[in-house]
């Protein structure tokens, strides 16, 4: 392994994340004065300095038109999971029995990227009933209030598959 | 027109109240952390997702920054619970057992499902609900 070839991603993640941040900079401030501008500059690089190996939004992100297309498909399909989820809460802690049946489940995941594990991981937080709550390799710990069925592969296709299959797409 | 865009607004902050209220119901009367922090990560997320957005219609000249904050929030939040929870649990079993971190959810899960630690939970609910 030479040390050009580990060199190269990095400096291209770094840029993404600093392009990144900078464009949030301006998009908050929503001007493109030159003091604002020059400030912004400044704090991007140091973020980018001191945090080089962090993950922003388009770290690793494909940039390919079924990628863009997967991923408006994922936010869509991300809401209406997290609504779901919400209302699901709702009834239960609205019931005065409590009808939950809390365990730990682990499933396997396809995803190699960090950037595709995160937002894996966050989906499943936020969708109905369940926590992710640690991430070794290819296995996700998930805390679930309705345990449904401990076997790994009928938990992973209930609780992994429906976003995978559009983070596969736009992470890898 | 406007006043419209307002009753729109309205509606989606009341939404997003009603959830942070779930929320808090939820944490008050889940039986344990782990389900407590569930109740937490969910409706915090998606009511104040709402609150934002109600926020958006009643100013919609503020509505690109309110996007990049629900998105930002989109991130965080459900990843500062996640953080929450090991570090609680670390917190609370590591002082006892040298153990890797899986193995301390595992035994934090199987001393909650010990039959006397849920009923002990469930009888002093009940109390709380009858009194």
């Amino acid at each position: 392994m030479s040390s050009k070839t580990e060199l190269k991603p990095k400096m291209r993640d770094r840029a993404v994340l600093f392009a990144t941040l900078l464009l949030f900079w301006i998009m908050l401030n929503g001007t493109l004065a030159a003091d604002s501008l020059i400030i912004g500059i400044l704090v991007s690089l140091i973020i980018t300095i001191l945090f080089c190996s962090g993950l922003s939004f388009f770290t690793e992100f494909r940039a390919t038109p079924q990628a863009f297309a997967a991923g408006i498909l994922y936010y869509i399909y991300f809401f209406k999971e997290l609504i779901k989820a919400n209302f699901r809460l709702a009834a239960i802690v609205l019931s005065p029995s409590l009808p939950i049946k809390p365990g730990i489940v682990k499933v396997r995941t396809k995803l190699k990227s960090k950037m595709g594990r995160l937002m894996l991981a966050n989906s499943i937080t936020l969708t109905p009933g369940t926590l992710t709550m640690e991430i070794e390799g290819e296995w996700i710990y998930v805390h679930c209030v309705t345990v449904e069925s401990t076997d790994i592969d009928e938990a992973t296709a209930q609780i992994v598959a429906g976003f995978e299959s559009y983070l596969e797409v736009m992470y890898g | 027109m406007e006043s419209l865009l307002d009753m729109m607004g309205g509606l989606l902050l009341v939404a997003g109240a009603a959830f942070l209220l779930l929320g808090g119901l939820g944490l008050w009367r889940m039986p344990d952390l782990f389900n407590r922090i569930q109740a937490g990560a969910k409706t915090t997320t998606l009511g104040t997702i709402l609150i934002l957005a109600g926020t958006a219609f009643l100013h919609p000249e503020w509505g690109f920054k309110l996007l990049l904050i629900g998105l930002f929030l989109l991130f965080t939040n459900p990843l500062s619970s996640q953080c929450l929870l090991v570090l609680l649990i670390v917190a609370v079993l590591r002082p006892h057992h040298k153990q890797p971190l899986i193995y301390l959810l595992i035994l934090y899960q199987k001393k909650i499902n010990q039959k006397s630690f849920l009923l002990k939970k469930k009888s002093r609910l009940k109390k709380r609900f009858l009194t």
